[in-house]
C-alpha cells in the first residue's frame, strides 16, 4: 500500500507539474483554470507522498493484490485489446472482431468450437447489420468483406 | 408543471419508445444478471448507439436498462448466492435461503415486484421534487452554478471512495480531460500537442466507455473461475413461480426501503443503504428471527431499495447538473449527447425531456413485474451461462463499435482504448473512476461559469464569495470535504481504543 501511494503521488505530482509548465503560454485567461487544478493536484499528490512515507497506517485499504496467474490473464487480455484495437484498420471491423473473439475465447480456455464460431461470426455479424442498415453508421470498411463484395 | 408532466407521458407513448422501454428493460435485466457488468456498464455501452436515436427513445433506452439492471442482480444473488450487482449482497441473505427451499421462482418474482414498488416510487418523486428545486435553482447566477459545480465535483470526490486525496486527484484530473482543447472563451488550443483530433476535445463518450467498460471487462476474468463453476449447479435448481408472498406480509418492508432509498439516492455517496434498509425492515418486522433464513420481507426490502435510489438520484444531476453517482453521471453525459444541457433551464427549455424521461423510469420500473418475474426466472436466468470467456471479448467489441460509431472516428477509439489502460491503472492504485467522469462532464461548464463570473466583476473574486447562496454552497462544500476527514479521526480512535483495551486484555 505504501509502496503504491508513493509511486502514484510522485506519477501524480509529475504530471501536474508538467500541465502547470505547459499552461504557461496560454493567454487570455485560458491558463486560469488549468494552473489552478494543477496546483490543487500537486498539493494533493504531495500530501499523499506525505502520508506515505510518515503516517502509513492512515492509507484506508485498497483493492487486494492480484494473483500472479490473474495477473498474466488480465495482462494478456489487455495486450490482446490493444492489438484488436490496432488491427480494426488494417484488416476492418468485422474481421479484425471475428479474429479477436476467437482468440480471446481459446485462449481463456474455452473449447466448444462449434459455440466459439457460431458466437463470433453471429455476433459480428448482427452489430455490422444494425450499424451499417438500422443506424445508417459505417463502420470501419472491411478486408474480407470487402474481397466478397459486401 | 401538471400541463407539461401529462404532454410528457402523451408524448412517451409511442411504438419506438415503447419499444426502447422494453427492449432497455429486457436488456438491462440480462446485464445485472452477469456479475460483473451491472447498469454502469451496461449505461456506458448502451451511450453510443444512442446517437441515431431521438431524445426520448434513447432515454427511455436508458431507463430500462437501469431499472433492469436493478433486478437482474437478484438473478444470480437468488440462484446462485452471487450478488450481479454490489446492491445484491443483502438479496443473497434470503434470497438464496428461499431458492434452497424449493422457492427459487417465487422469490424472483417477489424481488421483480420489490423493484417495480421501489422503482416507480422514486421515479415518482423525481416528478414531484425535482421541479420545485429546478426552480430555485433558477434564480442562479454564473457563481453560484460554478460553486453548485465545485459541491458536485466535491461530494463525488469525497463520498463515492474511500480516500480523500485521491478522489480529488481523480476528480481533478476528469477536469484536466475537460479542459483539453479550444478555449471556449479566449479561443486559445490547450493540450492539443499540434493534434487536429484533439482541437475540438476528448469525446465523452470514449473516455466513460473506455474507463467504465474496459476495465471491469478486463477483471472479469479474474472471476471466471468462481462464476462459471457456479453456474455448472444451476441445473439442479428448480425454478418453480408459486406466489410465496403477500402485500399484508411486506408492505412495512416496502414502505421503509423505499424512503431510505429516495433520501439515498437523493443524498450521493452512501453505498449502504440497503444494508440500512435490510436492518430497518428487521426492526419494524413481525417476524424478525427469520431474516437471514429465508424472510420474504428481508427479500423484499433488500430489493426494493435497490431500485429505489434509482430516479431520486438524478434529482439532483436533472435539476442541479450535478451526478451523484456512476450511472447519474453517465446520464447526464447522455443528455450531453443528445444535445440538453442538464440543470434548471432543462426544466423551463425542453419539459418533455425531463417528464418524458421520468415517465420513462417509472413504466420501465413497472415493466419489471411482467418482465422480471416469471419472464426472467426462465428466459433471462439463462444468461448466467455465457462463459466469460466468450462474453469478455463480445464486451470490447461493442464498446469499440459504439465508440467508433458515435463520430466516426478510429481516433476515438483510440482514446477509448487508452482511457481504459489509464482506468485500470487507477483501479490497481485505488483511485476511485467516477470522479474523472464528474470532473469531465462538469469541468467545462464550472471553467465558464468562473470565467463569466471574473468577467462580471472584472477580475474581482470577491464576487465568487460574498452572495448569500454562494456562501451556503461554499459551507456546504467544506462539510462535505471534512466529513470524510472526521470519519477517519473517529475511525483512527476507535483502533486505538481497541488497539489499548487489547494491550490490558494481554496483561490480565
Amino acid at each position: 500500500m505504501v509502496a503504491k501511494d508513493t509511486i502514484s503521488s510522485i506519477v501524480v505530482f509529475l504530471f501536474s507539474l508538467g500541465a502547470f509548465v505547459l499552461a504557461q503560454g496560454y493567454g487570455g485567461g485560458a491558463e486560469l483554470f488549468p494552473r489552478g487544478l494543477a496546483i490543487i493536484m500537486m498539493l494533493a499528490s504531495a500530501g499523499m507522498f506525505v502520508r506515505a512515507i510518515f503516517w502509513p497506517a492512515a492509507i484506508p485499504e485498497g483493492v487486494p493484490k492480484m494473483e500472479r496467474s490473474e495477473r498474466n490473464v488480465v495482462a494478456f487480455c489487455v495486450i490482446a485489446t490493444m492489438a484488436y484495437v490496432a488491427l480494426i484498420v488494417p484488416l476492418g471491423f468485422a474481421t479484425a472482431s471475428v479474429i479477436f473473439i476467437i482468440v480471446i475465447s481459446y485462449a481463456l480456455g474455452m473449447r466448444n468450437h462449434l459455440a466459439i464460431w457460431v458466437t463470433a461470426i453471429g455476433f459480428v455479424g448482427l452489430l455490422y447489420f444494425l450499424f451499417v442498415h438500422i443506424f445508417h453508421t459505417p463502420l470501419p470498411s472491411d478486408l474480407i468483406l470487402g474481397l466478397l463484395g459486401i | 408543471m401538471f400541463h407539461d408532466i401529462f404532454t410528457a407521458l402523451i408524448e412517451m407513448m409511442t411504438v419506438g419508445t415503447i419499444v426502447a422501454m422494453i427492449c432497455g428493460t429486457c436488456l438491462g435485466i440480462c446485464l445485472g444478471a452477469l456479475p460483473g457488468i451491472g447498469a454502469t456498464l451496461g449505461i456506458a455501452l448502451a451511450i453510443p448507439f444512442t446517437y441515431g436515436m431521438g431524445p426520448l427513445p434513447a432515454l427511455a433506452l436508458l431507463a430500462g436498462i437501469h431499472n433492469g439492471s436493478s433486478q437482474g442482480g437478484a438473478i444470480p444473488a437468488i440462484l446462485l448466492n452471487m450478488p450481479g450487482t454490489p446492491g445484491s449482497i443483502v438479496t443473497t441473505w434470503d434470497g438464496h435461503p428461499l431458492a434452497q427451499q424449493g422457492k427459487a421462482g417465487g422469490a424472483i418474482n417477489l424481488s421483480a415486484i420489490s423493484c417495480a414498488v421501489g422503482g416507480s416510487l422514486s421515479a415518482l418523486s423525481l416528478i414531484l421534487l425535482a421541479p420545485p428545486l429546478a426552480k430555485v435553482a433558477l434564480a442562479f447566477g454564473p457563481p453560484e452554478i460554478f460553486w453548485v459545480n465545485v459541491f458536485g465535483i466535491a461530494t463525488v470526490a469525497a463520498l463515492l471512495g474511500n480516500d480523500l486525496l485521491k478522489g480529488f486527484i481523480a476528480a481533478c484530473f476528469g477536469l484536466f480531460i475537460s479542459a483539453i482543447g479550444l478555449d471556449n472563451v479566449s479561443g486559445h488550443e490547450r493540450y492539443t500537442f499540434g493534434m487536429l483530433e484533439l482541437v475540438n476535445g476528448v469525446a465523452t463518450v470514449a473516455v466513460m466507455v473506455g474507463m467504465f467498460s474496459l476495465p471491469p471487462a478486463w477483471n472479469l476474468v479474474r472471476q471466471a473461475r468462481k462464476r462459471e463453476s457456479a453456474t455448472g449447479s444451476m441445473g439442479r435448481i428448480q425454478i418453480i413461480s408459486e406466489r410465496i408472498w403477500t402485500v399484508a406480509g411486506v408492505w412495512r418492508a416496502w414502505a421503509v426501503a423505499s424512503f431510505i432509498g429516495i433520501i439515498n439516492g437523493i443524498l450521493p455517496g452512501s453505498a449502504i443503504a440497503s444494508f440500512i434498509a435490510y436492518n430497518e425492515a428487521k426492526r419494524v418486522s413481525k417476524n424478525p428471527e427469520k431474516f437471514g433464513k429465508g424472510s420474504i420481507e428481508g427479500l423484499a426490502a433488500a430489493e426494493c431499495v435497490n431500485a429505489a435510489d434509482n430516479a431520486s438520484a438524478l434529482i439532483p444531476t436533472l435539476t442541479l447538473g450535478v451526478p451523484g453517482s456512476n450511472v447519474a453521471a453517465l446520464m447526464l453525459g447522455a443528455l450531453l449527447i443528445q444535445g440538453f444541457q442538464p440543470g434548471p433551464q432543462l426544466f423551463r427549455d425542453a419539459p418533455e425531456i425531463v417528464y418524458g424521461y421520468s415517465w420513462a423510469l417509472v413504466i420501465t420500473a413497472l415493466l419489471l413485474i411482467p418482465l422480471g418475474g416469471a419472464l426472467a426466472s426462465r428466459v433471462f436466468a439463462n444468461v448466467l451461462r455465457i462463459p466469460t470467456s466468450l462474453l469478455l471479448p463480445l464486451i470490447i467489441v461493442i464498446a469499440s463499435a459504439g465508440v467508433f460509431a458515435s463520430q466516426n472516428s478510429m481516433f476515438d477509439v483510440y482514446v477509448a482504448a487508452f482511457f481504459g489502460l489509464v482506468g485500470l491503472a487507477m483501479i490497481r492504485f485505488d483511485f476511485p473512476i467516477a470522479p474523472v467522469i464528474i470532473g469531465l462532464v462538469l469541468g467545462a461548464k464550472a471553467e465558464f461559469n468562473l470565467r463569466v463570473s471574473l468577467m462580471m466583476s472584472a477580475g474581482d473574486y470577491s464576487i465568487l464569495i460574498f452572495r448569500p447562496i454562494c456562501i451556503i454552497l461554499i459551507i456546504l462544500t467544506i462539510l462535505i470535504v471534512t466529513f470524510p476527514l472526521y470519519r477517519a479521526y473517529q475511525d483512527w480512535r476507535n483502533r486505538r481504543a481497541k488497539g489499548g483495551q487489547g494491550e490490558i486484555s494481554a496483561e490480565h
